[in-house]
């Protein structure tokens, strides 16, 4: 009894810890919460598919409805705004970011939320590096879309 | 010694030398008397073989597990690598199986026994190379603070943090390698098995490298950026001691060095045993015994300067050969010379014996 207990107890303690874990980093997910709102960086540049950006807005919308905050856009340049994203200036850019882009190493990028079979292209969202949390966040809800889809 | 003294030595040579070499079969059957012996060592390589084939499986199987599942991880780049250059020395182990039983031949009148110290050469390299790369890689990552990304993962419709998976990976293939290290180690030292020993090794401080991920990717869920790349390191220097390691081992080999010790790296006590029956015949006065390893087997060279009881020439070979070849089934290829020049005939001359050596400004 005594040991089935304890058993139970530390099986929780595990669940619940991982519910917990990971962590961010630097804290980006703590920081939003706290501060109620989410900075999106969202790219410029004209000619960008506009049902693709449309996707993205309902993603980083989800993101926010999930965490409890509001959006605050920020458009700039692409490669700027990835830039940004590595030093940490940013928590989260839609700007059709695509898989393998050169940033792929430096920052986190999500799964892929839209495959383009005509121009073998995948397209994710990009998070500020190791920021795990938030990065497995915005992997939950592109699963969701992807499966509610289907 | 002047170039005349080389001259008449090698005519000695031709005067005294009496080298009976035995085939490879022949002189086995005579080396292990006792069935039991010879039964141990016909299973002993029976194991071998099922042991190199289970862990050829094993570790194909693990890197592509580790492949599939290492993500963004650096700490998981490493154990990748690590698990896909252990199966090269496995290769090795079943290389030496299949090779060292070919005949001799014109152009290899010693036999192929070396294959295996070319392979496990050549995946020592390997290892010290990739390991020290691996190191300088882990290094940088730690030194310009590379922040592990590591998001989710869809499995069975459920998502998941991919860092989980991975530290299941790595606690799940923990637990091979020990088993394997405890099963091989027996089975290398009874035949003797160089590669088989060495995979051992690797195989043993396994578990340690797979406890730093675990840890390194614990730390990184925790919110410590550094564990990934500090676990990758301690991996990468595990790879560094198994490829340095080897590298002085099979350069040894090579470089004809005595017979050792598996475990310890010491001289064998079949050196001095050798020494310590030819002395005990009746008609050595003197001798020098040159042994080396071919692979798992032992070639002696004896030089023995009789005294006046010496018998025939092709009595007393014979006599050398039953004392000699019972020591060990390992001694496989004896060659004896019988000269009233010991020095001479044992040495092995540098330019300035052989007056060669061009004058130093």
């Amino acid at each position: 009894m005594f040991k089935r207990s304890l058993v139970l107890s530390l099986l929780s303690v595990l669940i619940c810890s991982c519910a917990d874990f990971p962590r961010d980093q630097h804290g980006a997910t703590n920081r939003i919460q706290q501060s109620g709102i989410l900075i999106v960086g969202v790219s410029r540049e004209s000619g960008n598919n506009t049902s693709q950006k449309d996707r993205e807005a309902h993603l980083v919308e989800k993101v926010a409805a999930r965490l409890g905050v509001r959006i605050e856009w920020r458009a700039g340049n692409a490669h700027q705004l990835l830039q940004d994203l590595e030093e940490l200036k940013l928590p989260l850019v839609a700007a059709t970011v695509p898989c393998d882009s050169p940033f792929a190493d430096r920052i986190g990028l999500s799964k892929p939320y839209l495959k383009d079979e005509t121009r073998n292209e995948e397209y994710c969202l990009a998070v500020a590096p190791g920021e795990n949390r938030l990065l497995l966040l915005v992997d939950e809800i592109i699963a969701e879309e992807e499966s509610r889809n289907q | 010694m002047n170039t005349t003294a080389v001259n008449d030595h090698k005519t000695e040579r031709k005067q005294f030398q009496i080298k009976d070499v035995l085939s490879t079969q022949s002189s086995l059957s005579q080396k292990t008397e006792d069935s039991s012996s010879k039964d141990e060592l016909k299973a002993g390589f029976k194991k071998m073989y099922r042991l190199a084939s289970w862990s050829l499986a094993y570790q194909i199987g693990a890197t592509v597990l580790i492949g599939l599942t290492m993500g963004n991880s650096q700490a998981m780049k490493t154990e990748w690598i690590e698990n896909a250059l252990a199966i090269i020395p496995i290769l090795g182990v079943m290389l030496t199986y299949n090779t060292e039983n070919k005949q001799p031949e014109k152009s290899h009148p010693f036999g192929h026994h070396r294959t295996g110290t070319i392979a496990f050469l050549a995946v020592a390299f390997a290892l010290a190379g990739v390991g020290t790369y691996l190191f300088y890689d882990s290094l940088i990552n730690l030194i310009y603070r590379e922040y592990p990304s590591i998001g989710g993962i869809t499995l069975f419709g459920y998502t998941f943090w991919h860092g989980w998976l991975m530290i299941g990976v790595m606690a799940f293939t923990a637990v091979p390698p020990i088993l394997f290290a405890r099963a091989k180690i027996p089975v290398a030292k009874l035949i003797h098995d160089k590669p088989l020993y060495a995979c051992a090794d690797m195989n043993r401080a396994n578990w340690i490298t797979n406890g730093a991920g675990v840890i390194g990717l614990g730390l990184v869920a925790y919110g410590f950026w550094w564990g990934d790349s500090l676990a990758a390191l301690l991996i990468s220097l595990d790879i560094m001691r198994d490829g340095y390691g080897n590298v002085v081992k099979s350069l040894s080999d090579v470089m004809d060095r005595h017979p050792v010790d598996l475990e310890t790296g010491q001289q064998q006590q079949i050196v001095d045993e050798v020494r310590r029956v030819l002395r005990a015949l009746p008609f050595v006065a003197d001798e020098r015994t040159l042994i080396r390893e071919h692979g798992r087997y032992l070639f002696a060279e004896i030089f023995i300067e009789p005294n006046d009881r010496m018998p025939p020439a092709v009595i007393a070979t014979r006599q050398v050969r039953e004392a000699v070849i019972p020591l060990d089934w390992r001694l496989q290829h004896v060659a004896v010379e019988f000269t009233d020049e010991l020095n001479n005939s044992a040495a092995v001359l540098t330019r300035e014996q052989l007056e060669i050596e061009p004058e130093r400004r």
